[in-house]
């Protein structure tokens, strides 16, 4: 029990010694408690430090003077001894190792005068080394005795096993915080000040600070740690200030998806894009590819399940990459879609669930499709989600034609026959990299013809992809034979099997779960000489949603897009920005 | 084969496909019939019989949106392994519905050689609602689908949901060889929607034959003033469209029209429509007698003592089966002058047509038909007879070869 009590036999209740807390680290323990022997403590008492204050509270309860009644504050070296002392002048002394009751440092604390609490608060701070003072402020704040930081942890999230993200926001006006301690277990494991990226958080300013405070500019923070794998039960995080004063705020960590914690982080992606700060900007992006390059590892031990459906071709003419993510219906859209064009005969369909959740709905949509007289195809499973990149370089791996294409599930032919033509055209170029093909929305308006790249003064430093007429009535947009271009969509991406492996395939780490990867692949293609084409004579339906703009697709989606977009201009913003040749040539 | 058996459901379209099946087998075709149902059968077993070579098939369609009957393998099995049996030369569809267009492959993999002939019976392929082509909440007449209209009229469905329906159903309405079209419309509202256009047929929905009713002997100097109103009572039959054009006739026309309506269903239609069909029939019994559901034996009675029948339906129709039946009385009709009304009652050959949903055109039609007794006489003497069974039958069978 933490009592340590000790009375002189036989003496009046009023000479007394009582410890009410002991908190303790591997390096020290404290010792709150009180005394009616006036200020000083026996000279005996085994203490490195001690302050003393006004506990009227002491003084009531034994009806003494207000000056007799006192509150003392000791620290001990190391970890406390069982038994402190036998006897002190006649006092008997005992010692046990001890919990608090619950209560942190600074509720026993409170007992004190108030016109001294704070200084003693301030004393606790000074005295204590900051990875033993947390574990002893288990529970909040300084009270009255807190300097002006006020902060907040919003969420607060362990990814896998080894890596802690957390998000919430600090408004520190006087500038008075010196560090943000993580501690975990009774370790400082980090002090989140030195790493976290800042960001606005007009919400947080709108409520605490309405009227606009200086040094409070940037109150959110984003911080991703890694940590080994520990109990993170006893989890806190620690305000430090310049002054000395601290606050503790409990953390609860709860487990969350990679998805999740990229989204997490990535919240700041907007808003720092518009504060223009490169530095913030390139740790969460380098932090949200570590996340989705860890997952990505994880992904690949995982066993790939691969269903064969009907009688696979001998040798196929070409492999179609399918992946399936969100919707399972595609699948069988577009099958019942090819079962009625022969040129798809030779052909091997690879659809690669990207989505865990449609498993089941698959198998059920593939024996439909077979019995509604589908082509053969393969579904291969890996088991999680690898985003647009790691399905098509898993489906890739289980490729067995010489000619690869990449093709979204929600693209769909609108006469039989264009698979030929697709790959008479691409076996046509001499040195050709990837071949792409027209597609419209399902009202005929264009929606890809080749893409262009184009810097936007509102993302400074980024480049995007622009589909020129876009939403143009396809027929308003003459085009016939082959056109070179820099980009074509992956959505509908032909490209032979060889120099798909050349150069490594799409890049699964580097962007996180899609976009831009394909624009990735054009440039890579290009820059091992082999020139990008568009096949104008091929025309299919793309259902990409249309009723959106790109910003409408979810905050989400939009600041993943805007994390790639900064990856690939890290990437390839030097050979975007010098002169190009060769562009705009045709061919019949 | 067909989407409903008469025994469990007297549609319009169910009784055509039965008469069809009737007459073919009158004709010495050796013909089984298979009709879908969704009611449970003995045992689970997935036929069973109504009567001697009529079968149900027990199966559900459940997804109606693609009409389509998953998780259903043993149906699967064992309606390919009733195809295997049976190995017909022909398979006659009656819509797609229920059967589901699952069934459509089925066939074509059982019988690559035979011949798939399917009859349209409505517009259910192009419109969700209901196959109507009426627009929701605004009820306004549909002139063509598209996925950007059929999402105004479904937000909860994206355009590429129609995009990918049409789409399918198109996919697997290919191994179809002929469609039969009993309207010319509604060849034109598919051919529109994308079947081609070559192997889509118009034969109309054969009648059985029937005595002609002499004109109803009148009386000195009445008029051709009695109409009825034949069929189903719900919002789309116009039937309240009817009770409002008898408001707005003239004082004199109004004492010498009579109107009786034949209607059945009225209590399963909604509230609103119920109690606005109610209190019209109360503002106009003087001149409108309510008599109920009635069976096909009473028509010959009904007609005997009516002038004109009124089909005042508010959507398109194809080629309603009462149009054919009164025509084959020798009784006139007043129709919607749109879609397969328009193209079945041709002004002046089979009576009269007034503007679709208009109370005042339909209330100045009749007050014209009643007046008008030597038109009457003539145009009932032209009426031409609608094309019998016999003959319908003749032109499927040239579909079969």
């Amino acid at each position: 029990m933490d009592i340590l009590a000790f009375r002189k036999q036989g003496t009046p209740v009023h000479t007394a010694i009582h410890v009410d807390s002991i908190h303790h680290s591997s390096a020290m323990t404290l010792v709150t408690g009180w005394s009616t022997l006036g200020t000083a403590l026996p000279r005996d008492f085994p203490q490195q430090a001690v302050r003393t204050f006004r506990r009227p509270d002491v003084a009531r309860a034994h009806g003494l003077s207000a000056e007799q009644g006192w509150g003392f504050v000791a620290l001990l070296e190391g970890a406390p001894p069982p038994v402190v002392g036998p006897s002190v002048s006649g006092l008997k002394m005992t010692l046990g190792t001890t919990g608090n009751q619950g209560r942190s440092v600074w509720d026993h604390l409170r007992c004190a005068h108030p016109d001294e609490y704070a200084s003693v608060c301030e004393w606790v701070v000074q005295h204590v080394p900051r990875d033993s003072l947390f574990a002893w402020a288990e529970r909040a704040d300084l009270g009255r005795a807190c300097p002006p930081v006020l902060a907040h942890v919003d969420a607060s999230r362990v990814v896998g096993d080894d890596t802690l993200v957390l998000s919430g926001w600090v408004v520190d006006v006087a500038e008075q915080l010196e560090s943000a301690l993580l501690v975990l277990d009774g370790r400082v494991v980090a002090d989140l000040a030195e790493s976290w990226v800042r960001f606005p958080r007009p919400d947080v300013l709108s409520s605490v600070a309405p009227d606009g405070l200086a040094g409070a500019d940037d109150p959110g923070f984003k911080v991703l740690v890694r940590q080994p794998a520990g109990s993170w039960a006893a989890a806190t995080l620690l305000l430090c200030t310049k002054t000395g004063q601290a606050q503790n705020i409990p953390l609860g960590f709860t487990q969350a998806s990679t998805q999740f914690a990229i989204e997490l982080l990535l919240e700041a992606m907007i808003s720092s894009m518009r504060t223009g700060n490169e530095q913030w900007r390139r740790t969460l992006v380098e932090w949200a590819q570590s996340l989705w390059g860890s997952a990505l590892v994880k992904l690949g031990k995982r066993p790939v399940r691969k269903t064969v459906h009907g009688p696979q071709p001998d040798r196929p003419k070409c492999s179609v990459i399918i992946p399936l993510y969100g919707r399972a219906d595609f699948m069988l859209h577009q099958l019942v879609a090819f079962s009625a064009d022969p040129g798809l005969r030779d052909v091997e369909f690879v659809f690669v669930n990207d989505d865990p959740r449609l498993s089941g709905e698959l198998e059920q949509l593939a024996r439909e499709a077979l019995s509604l007289g589908a082509p053969s195809f393969v579904v291969v499973d890996g088991g999680g989600n690898r985003g647009y990149s790691g399905a098509n370089n898993l489906g890739a791996s289980h490729a067995r034609s010489e000619l690869l294409l990449l093709l979204n599930s929600d693209v769909m032919p609108r006469t039989p026959g264009w698979l030929d033509q697709v790959i008479s055209a691409y076996q046509s170029l001499e040195g050709g990299g990837a071949l792409g093909v027209r597609l419209v929305y399902d009202d005929g308006c264009l929606q890809h013809a080749g893409m262009v790249q184009r810097r936007m003064d509102q993302y400074p430093g980024i480049w995007w992809n622009v589909h020129p007429d876009r939403g143009v009535p396809e027929h308003m947009v003459p085009g016939k034979g082959l056109r070179r271009v820099d980009l074509v969509t992956g959505a509908c991406l032909m490209v032979s099997a060889a120099k798909y492996a050349a150069v490594g395939g799409l890049d699964a780490e580097r962007y996180i779960i899609g976009d831009f990867e394909d624009s990735d692949l054009c440039m890579k293609l290009k820059e091992k000489g082999w020139q990008n084409w568009l096949l104008e004579d091929v025309v299919l339906v793309h259902l990409e949603r249309q009723s959106q703009g790109f910003a409408d697709r979810g905050a989400f989606r939009f600041n993943v897009t805007l994390a790639n977009a900064w990856e690939y201009a890290r990437r390839w913003g030097a050979t975007l920005e010098a002169p190009r040749a060769g562009e705009g040539e045709t061919r019949p | 084969m067909a989407h409903g058996h008469p025994s469990l459901s007297k549609g319009g379209a169910e009784l055509a496909a039965h008469a069809s099946f009737d007459e073919m087998r009158r004709r010495g075709h050796d013909c089984v019939l298979v009709s879908a149902t969704s009611r449970p059968s003995h045992g689970g077993a997935t036929f069973s019989q109504v009567a001697p070579g009529e079968l149900l098939l027990h199966t559900a369609m459940s997804d109606a949106f693609l009409f389509r009957s998953t998780s259903n393998e043993v149906v699967e099995t064992d309606f390919k392994a009733l195809l295997q049996r049976l190995r017909p030369d022909v398979v006659h569809l009656h819509h797609y519905v229920n059967v589901g267009l699952n069934t459509v492959a089925w066939i074509r993999s059982v019988l690559p050689g035979a011949r798939i002939v399917m009859t349209l019976h409505e517009y259910l392929a192009i419109c969700l609602h209901n196959g109507q082509m009426v627009k929701t909440g605004t009820f306004q007449l549909c002139e063509t689908s598209s996925p950007a209209a059929c999402h105004q009229c479904f937000p909860e469905r994206s355009p590429a949901d129609f995009f990918l329906r049409r789409q399918f159903i198109l996919g697997l309405l290919r191994h179809v060889d002929r469609f039969v079209s009993p309207s010319a419309f509604l060849r034109d509202r598919y051919v529109a929607w994308g079947l081609p256009p070559e192997k889509i047929v118009v034969v109309e929905n054969g009648q059985r034959p029937v005595a002609r009713l002499p004109p109803r002997p009148l009386r000195e100097g009445e008029g051709r003033g009695r109409f009825a109103f034949l069929g189903q009572v719900n919002p789309y039959k116009g039937v309240d469209l009817l009770l409002k054009a008898v408001l707005r006739l003239s004082p004199e026309a109004r004492s010498a029209i009579s109107v009786s309506i034949h209607g059945a269903n009225l209590e399963l239609q909604q509230g609103p429509f119920q109690q606005a069909v109610k209190k019209l029939l109360d503002e106009v019994s003087d001149v409108v007698s309510w008599q109920g559901p009635y069976e096909p034996s009473h028509l010959p009675a009904i007609l005997a003592g009516v002038d004109w029948v009124v089909v005042p339906s508010t959507w398109w129709e194809n080629s309603p089966l009462v149009i054919q039946e009164t025509l084959s009385f020798g009784r006139p009709v007043i129709a919607s002058d749109i879609g397969g009304m328009a193209e079945k009652v041709v002004p002046g050959r089979h009576g009269r047509q007034f503007r679709a949903r208009d109370p005042l055109g339909l209330a100045s039609e009749m007050e014209a038909a009643w007046r008008d007794v030597d038109g009457y006489a003539a145009l009932v003497d032209g009426l031409p007879v609608p094309p019998t069974l016999a003959e319908t039958t003749k032109a499927l069978e040239q579909l079969y070869t």
